[in-house]
């Protein structure tokens, strides 16, 4: 039973120095904090938990019992003397407290749930080698790339925008939005003379914002909606600049149908959400 | 019901094709009732073959000349922005060795607007496509046929099997063949333009019919095309 804070704290911290493999404050499972000596050292030298380290009424049966009588076999009634009804009660309370903290203090056997905390071991140099493949790590090592882009084969440039879904593209790349000469400019990634939102893992992307008001009771694009034919013409130059690099476009979830629906035709460009 | 999509795919020929086009465009006067085609201005286009063959090449100057050039028409004003338009989508003069096809869709939004199938049987004999269909827009998304089609490489297989489906002799023969094509569970198959004609249905396809959708999965079965949606991410 934990009857105060400093005491689950304690407990917790003292099975997590008793064994790396238990896993935080648990009253159970293995602990090398036995006895009632080796509790009082634990706060005496972490006295941020407690003042004084000892459970309530210790003080008093060890001056009747002398030091350590926590930690003998507690049913020596015979070394006792006589106590009134209430003493007994509270005598036969402490002791139950302390077979309650020895108990709860022993080993557990292993389980597979003890070897959990250890998968780092394992899922870490996975990560490592799966960032070792991917471009933006390969090129960090190779070309001294820095930050989350990879150079690849075009150039980032600067360009003026209008600010009509400048924000959205500004979110979703991770360029910032800067002014010059009263004009917003953010960075594109130019290929080929043709500019795409972002490039990274070997991808070349483009952000689409929300055009729910062009869209159709049908999720479309309306037929004498000209986005359709944007975005087409769009896509067509982007095929062409790529050579062949994957080109993914982002939209909204509301717009994936009728980007596909405009694009269907045009094979290489990936539609997602 | 939702709206439909008349798309046919042809082979690149390096070709605008100038004379096919403004037979198609007639044609297209004639189903849709229309005395004039527009623009993406809302400007009359003026339907001769100088006049044409200068939108094209102009368009194609415009993108990449080898690319193609992709134009748009409309049975009625762009401006008016009206529920009942048709617009015809052409992207033509595709160089081959290109990874673009030559298109030339129809769209209709209304699905009243939908001609008789008489006319797609025409459209398709001017083109000569490799594949033809009319598309239910709510279909296509269901099934998912974007990226079905894409996952197939130069759209050398069809992706599902639409309502009213052409297709020649090669993209037959990547589903089994005319014959096979021809014993498929639908309500009329037929040879036509050198290639296979399937009607699925007697009428236009309605994916809010159980009966139709039905028949649809029974003749994907056939093909073995899995009929579920794919799980895209």
């Amino acid at each position: 039973m934990i009857r105060s804070m400093g005491e689950a704290i304690f407990i917790g911290i003292s099975n997590a120095i008793a064994s790396p493999h238990c896993s935080g404050f648990s009253t159970e499972g293995p602990c090398m904090i036995k006895t009632d000596d080796q509790r009082r050292w634990w706060f005496a030298t972490h006295p941020e938990f407690s003042s004084h380290g000892r459970r309530s009424g210790t003080k008093k049966w060890e001056k009747a019992f002398g030091r350590g009588a926590a930690d003998r076999d507690t049913n020596e009634k015979h070394h006792r003397p006589t106590y009134t009804a209430a003493e007994e009660a509270e005598y036969l309370e402490w002791l139950k407290s302390i077979e309650q903290d020895k108990k709860g203090l022993e080993s557990d056997p292993h389980t597979f749930l003890d070897l959990v905390p250890y998968r780092r071991f394992l899922t870490t140099p996975i990560a490592a080698l799966k960032g070792l493949l991917r471009s933006t790590v390969r090129d960090a090592v190779i070309f001294g790339v820095k930050g989350g882009r990879s150079k690849g084969p075009g150039e980032w440039v600067e360009v003026t925008r209008s600010p009509l879904g400048l924000q959205h593209q500004s979110i979703m790349s991770g360029k910032p939005i800067t002014e010059r000469d009263g004009r917003l400019c953010i960075q594109e990634y130019r290929l080929n003379n043709v500019k795409f939102d972002d490039y990274k893992n070997g991808k070349l992307y483009e952000y689409k914002g929300l055009q729910g008001n062009l869209l159709n009771k049908d999720g479309v694009f309306p037929d004498w909606c000209r986005a359709r034919k944007e975005a087409v013409e769009e896509a067509e130059r982007q095929l062409k600049a790529a050579q062949g690099i994957p080109i993914v476009w982002k939209v909204g979830i509301t717009q994936v149908k009728a980007y596909r629906q405009a694009l269907g035709e045009i094979p290489g460009i990936k539609i997602v959400p | 019901m939702s709206g439909y999509m008349f798309r046919q795919r042809c082979r690149p020929q390096g070709d605008y094709r100038i004379d096919q086009i403004l037979e198609f465009l007639a044609l297209i006067q004639e189903a849709f009732q229309c005395p004039n085609l527009y623009d993406s201005n809302s400007r009359v286009v003026d339907l001769k073959k100088e006049s044409l063959l200068k939108i094209f090449e102009k368009a194609a100057k415009r993108l990449l000349p080898d690319l193609g050039a992709t134009e748009f028409f409309y049975t009625i004003a762009p401006k008016k922005r009206d529920n009942n338009t048709v617009a015809v989508e052409i992207h033509t003069g595709t160089k081959p060795g290109e990874v673009l096809i030559d298109t030339y869709n129809i769209s209709m939004d209304n699905p009243s607007k939908l001609p008789k199938f008489d006319y797609f049987c025409k459209f398709i004999e001017i083109f000569e496509p490799f594949e033809a269909f009319v598309a239910e827009t709510d279909n296509e998304f269901t099934l998912d046929s974007y990226n079905r089609q894409h996952d197939i490489p130069q759209f050398s297989r069809p992706a599902i099997i639409r309502g009213f489906h052409y297709l020649d002799e090669t993209m037959a023969k990547s589903i089994g063949g005319i014959s096979y094509c021809l014993k498929a569970p639908a309500w009329h198959v037929e040879e036509f333009c050198n290639g296979v004609l399937i009607w699925l249905v007697p009428a236009p396809f309605d994916s809010g019919n159980a009966e139709h959708l039905e028949a649809q999965k029974e003749i994907m079965d056939y093909f073995k095309m899995p009929y579920s949606k794919k799980n895209n991410s």
